[in-house]
């Protein structure tokens, strides 16, 4: 199934995304995601932002979803819905997840709130490897690395999606 | 004497039919004021194409070492070669008096996105990539400047891929990318440190350095923004200005 494409075949460039280094605060990433994704009206799904470090090494990414998370109270963990209830079986106050509180996180660097590259594939490997990685881990995109060392690029489940399908229903 | 294009280097014929023209012309082998070889003549000369002849041409022009006059011919810019103030310390790695004093330690190499102001100094989208690079220049163990250069990604994008502590930006730029610089606006200010660069100069918070913002221009569109930080100590920045003759 789907053995003869290769993860390069469906590889996409990693200028197509967004690049901040480490030390951004979650302001800036805001920024840039608000820069690239809404005011250009480019919304290249997943929207992402690559998280570098120093050396220009992937260390992560950064998804509106991950932002919107690292600002909420708690980080919405599994007790905070009680502490919202004041009675039991009340509405919990929605309000308070984000709260005045978020502002002062949006200074945090995005750093404590990427979710890091842990998963790498080469540009020879199957496309069905790559498949597994994202769906196993559920990543926005997946680096695809040469060698063990030089960043290429990133795969997304859209193209994964699009030859996976095919070759089943071809079957 | 005519110098031969060498064909067998990577660097286009027109490049270095420029080069070898422009050297003719700061030698004073081809007079300020006077008329130069025609296109053809230099065909025969160098042994090259109408269009190699053409392109160099144009660049002279455009650098202003040639100028055009309508129906009479292409002549040595007297006026460009012969007059003015030229800074040339500015093309060097760096503006201080000596140095060879410093050692230099590139400490980050990355890219980012132009977010604050960084777009509107560079004059690029908010949603264009910038190469951003930090280095330190020590004496002895203390660092007394620190530069953040930001490149536009598209202008050099080979500079990822460059070794920096043996070259200097600018160097990249006209060298590898070829890319002409044409001027380079400086601004000094005083400024206070933020606690990051605090943290690389080991000095405290809001202490006073001076800022030289410099803005590398090719044409109209900058190549390369330059902040360069620097300490108070016995050190001094140094720019020279001469007359070109």
């Amino acid at each position: 199934m789907a053995e003869k494409k290769v993860v390069r075949d469906i590889m996409l460039e990693l200028f197509e995304y967004p690049h901040i280094p480490y030390w951004f605060s979650i302001e800036q990433v805001i920024k840039v995601m608000k820069a690239s994704f809404l005011q250009a009206q480019k919304n290249t799904d997943p929207l992402v932002v690559l998280v570098f470090d120093e050396k220009y090494n992937l260390l992560g990414t950064v998804t509106p979803k991950d932002v919107l998370k690292g600002l909420s109270y708690s980080n919405l963990n599994s007790s905070v819905l009680s502490q919202f209830q004041i009675e039991e079986n009340t509405e919990p106050d929605w309000n308070r997840i984000f709260s005045e509180e978020s502002k002062n996180l949006t200074q945090k660097p995005v750093s404590e709130i990427m979710v890091p590259a842990r998963h790498f594939v080469d540009p020879l490997d199957p496309i069905t490897k790559a498949a597994y990685f994202m769906l196993n881990f559920d990543l926005p995109v997946l680096p695809v690395i040469e060698e063990k060392k030089k960043l290429l690029g990133v795969v997304r489940l859209f193209e994964i999606f699009d030859i996976i399908s095919d070759e089943i229903i071809k079957k | 004497m005519v110098e031969l294009i060498s064909r067998d280097e990577h660097e286009k014929l027109y490049l270095q039919l420029y080069e070898i023209l422009k050297k003719k012309i700061e030698s004073h082998e081809w007079i300020a004021g006077t008329q130069i070889p025609t296109e053809e003549q230099l065909c025969n000369m160098f042994k090259v194409s109408r269009a190699t002849v053409r392109n160099a041409i144009l660049e002279l022009v455009r650098q202003g070492y040639l100028i055009r006059q309508q129906g009479k011919g292409t002549f040595v810019n007297k006026d460009y070669i012969e007059n003015g103030i030229i800074v040339t310390t500015i093309l060097k790695s760096l503006w201080v008096k000596d140095e060879n004093i410093y050692k230099k330690s590139v400490t980050t190499k990355t890219v980012m996105m132009p977010v604050d102001n960084l777009s509107n100094e560079l004059k690029i989208p908010e949603n264009k990539h910038v190469i951003y690079v930090k280095i330190s220049w020590f004496i002895e163990k203390n660092p007394s400047l620190i530069q953040e250069s930001f490149i536009p990604f598209n202008i050099c994008p080979q500079i990822l891929e460059e070794d920096l502590e043996a070259q200097s930006l600018i160097d990249i730029l006209e060298k590898k990318c070829r890319i002409k610089i044409t001027k380079i606006h400086n601004y000094l200010e005083l400024n206070l440190l933020n606690k990051e660069l605090a943290s690389s100069f080991n000095l405290p918070e809001n202490h006073p350095v001076i800022l030289m913002t410099q803005k590398v221009f090719s044409g109209d569109t900058i190549v390369l923004l330059n902040k360069i930080y620097k300490r108070e100590d016995s050190d001094k920045l140094f720019i020279t200005f001469h007359r070109k003759i």
